[in-house]
């Protein structure tokens, strides 16, 4: 047995043993790719999973906001991926949340660059965009005599329905919106709410990408895709010194050289 | 060799980065749509407000209920003009629609939060929705070609656009 023909028993053998463990990584990969390019189908409407066990192991913990809005006996907290009317998730809008009034039937919500505008129970009527507010940014959120008032850098406006603005004077009475310390029994009620919570597709981007195993999983993904490298180099190898791929290769220069003659 | 290229492209495939970070990208602001789509006079904002009736066409035509109970528009007596948001993949997307005589005269991405899909913002896709009208359950009188790799945020600006001319429609008729 000549020198090649040893090594490429040997690549054969190196070639089975390692194709078959990369097999599993392949149908890993190709799993979790054919669910990230069609996750709109199976997972429409971007359900978040907030197991516990889950949340522990990517070193997600629960963080109540230490402080809320008390508005007409209710409470209004907000994070910034979060937020919570009466015990009732809303939709959270862009920025900081910086006031909350409640003003008849309706919950006024001020962000530094939006206001909210919903029903008492929670439904959403308007986002008013920070380009159709009377000036921006917004600093404080109150009422005054039925109207709502904010404050900004060039005064303060009043309205009814947040698209009608009116300055207003300096020395009106405003009830202003107040941030205030949440009591320990609020926090302790407010942690299913504000339980951390990853997409479906998140989780399954991080599996493909070997992420979700810390920087380690990353190396490990590494070193299995490097070594698909080489499988594919031995497989090419392999095949061009096979009797098959030979004939092929001469076949090929046999029929190009009656072509020059 | 020929053989084995789908398969490497596969492969590439599989192995590439994937979800790019996603960020805001303000492409027009709002106010300056506004001006822009009304240059002759100054438009009065009004209010839509979002009937059972008017929101269930709205829930139909988006394929989910629309997040809002009134919404905003500006209108000189002639012309309409519509900003509305809707998601595409994971993130909203911004675009304003002027609409005469029940067709889209102008329109614009205004903000594009999605990591990928942004090029729905050329002139050249764009100039697709000009003259559209509503034609029958609501739809769109004319075929929008797709962009490659954009798809969901094209979808999203046809269902914006057909939703922008059935408000525009329930308005006229008030």
């Amino acid at each position: 047995m000549n020198r090649t023909s040893l090594a490429t028993r040997l690549l054969r053998r190196w070639h089975k043993q390692l194709g078959l463990l990369a097999a599993a990584f392949f149908a890993y990969l190709a799993l979790t790719g054919l669910f990230l390019n069609h996750s709109e189908l199976v997972d429409p409407d971007s359900t978040p999973i907030n197991a516990p066990w889950l949340m522990t192991w990517y070193g997600l913990k629960t963080e109540v906001p230490a402080n809320g809005f008390r508005v007409g006996g209710l409470l209004f907290v907000a994070s910034d991926e979060v937020w919570v009317w009466s015990g009732k998730a809303l939709k959270p809008s862009h920025g900081q949340a910086l006031g909350a009034v409640r003003n008849a039937d309706q919950l006024w919500i001020a962000t530094t660059s939006e206001l909210d505008l919903f029903q008492i129970d929670g439904h959403l009527v308007d986002r008013i965009e920070r380009d159709f507010l009377p000036a921006f940014p917004l600093r404080r959120l109150g009422t005054l005599d039925g109207r709502l008032i904010v404050e900004t850098g060039r005064g303060a406006f009043s309205t009814l329905d947040g698209i009608t603005w009116v300055p207003l004077t300096a020395d009106a009475k405003v009830s202003w919106s107040r941030i205030q310390p949440l009591s320990d029994a609020e926090k302790t009620s407010l942690e299913p709410l504000f339980a951390p919570s990853r997409t479906l597709e998140r989780i399954i981007a991080d599996v493909h990408s070997g992420r979700i195993f810390g920087r380690y999983g990353m190396l490990v993904t590494d070193a299995l895709a490097a070594s698909l490298l080489l499988l594919i180099g031995s497989g090419i190898w392999m095949y061009f010194k096979s009797p098959r791929g030979r004939r092929r290769q001469f076949g090929h220069a046999r029929h190009h050289d009656s072509k020059k003659q | 060799m020929i053989r084995l290229f789908p398969f490497l492209m596969a492969l590439a495939g599989l192995l590439q980065p994937w979800a790019a970070m996603a960020e805001e990208r303000i492409y027009l602001q709002p106010a300056d749509f506004i001006a822009a789509a009304f240059t002759d006079a100054a438009p009065q904002v009004r209010v839509l407000w979002l009937t059972p009736a008017l929101r269930a066409e709205a829930e139909h035509i988006l394929g989910h209920a629309h997040g809002q109970l009134r919404q905003k528009y500006w209108s000189d007596g002639q012309k309409t003009a519509w900003i509305l948001e809707e998601i595409g993949k994971e993130e909203m997307i911004m675009a304003g629609f002027a609409i005469k005589d029940g067709r889209i005269e102008q329109t614009r991405i205004l903000i594009y939060r999605e990591s990928r899909g942004g090029e729905i913002r050329l002139p050249a896709f764009l100039a697709q929705f000009h003259n559209a009208t509503l034609a029958d359950d609501n739809r769109l009188s004319r075929q929008i070609d797709g962009i490659s790799g954009a798809t969901l945020s094209v979808n999203a600006m046809v269902r914006m656009s057909r939703l922008a001319l059935y408000f525009a429609q329930s308005a006229n008729s008030k």
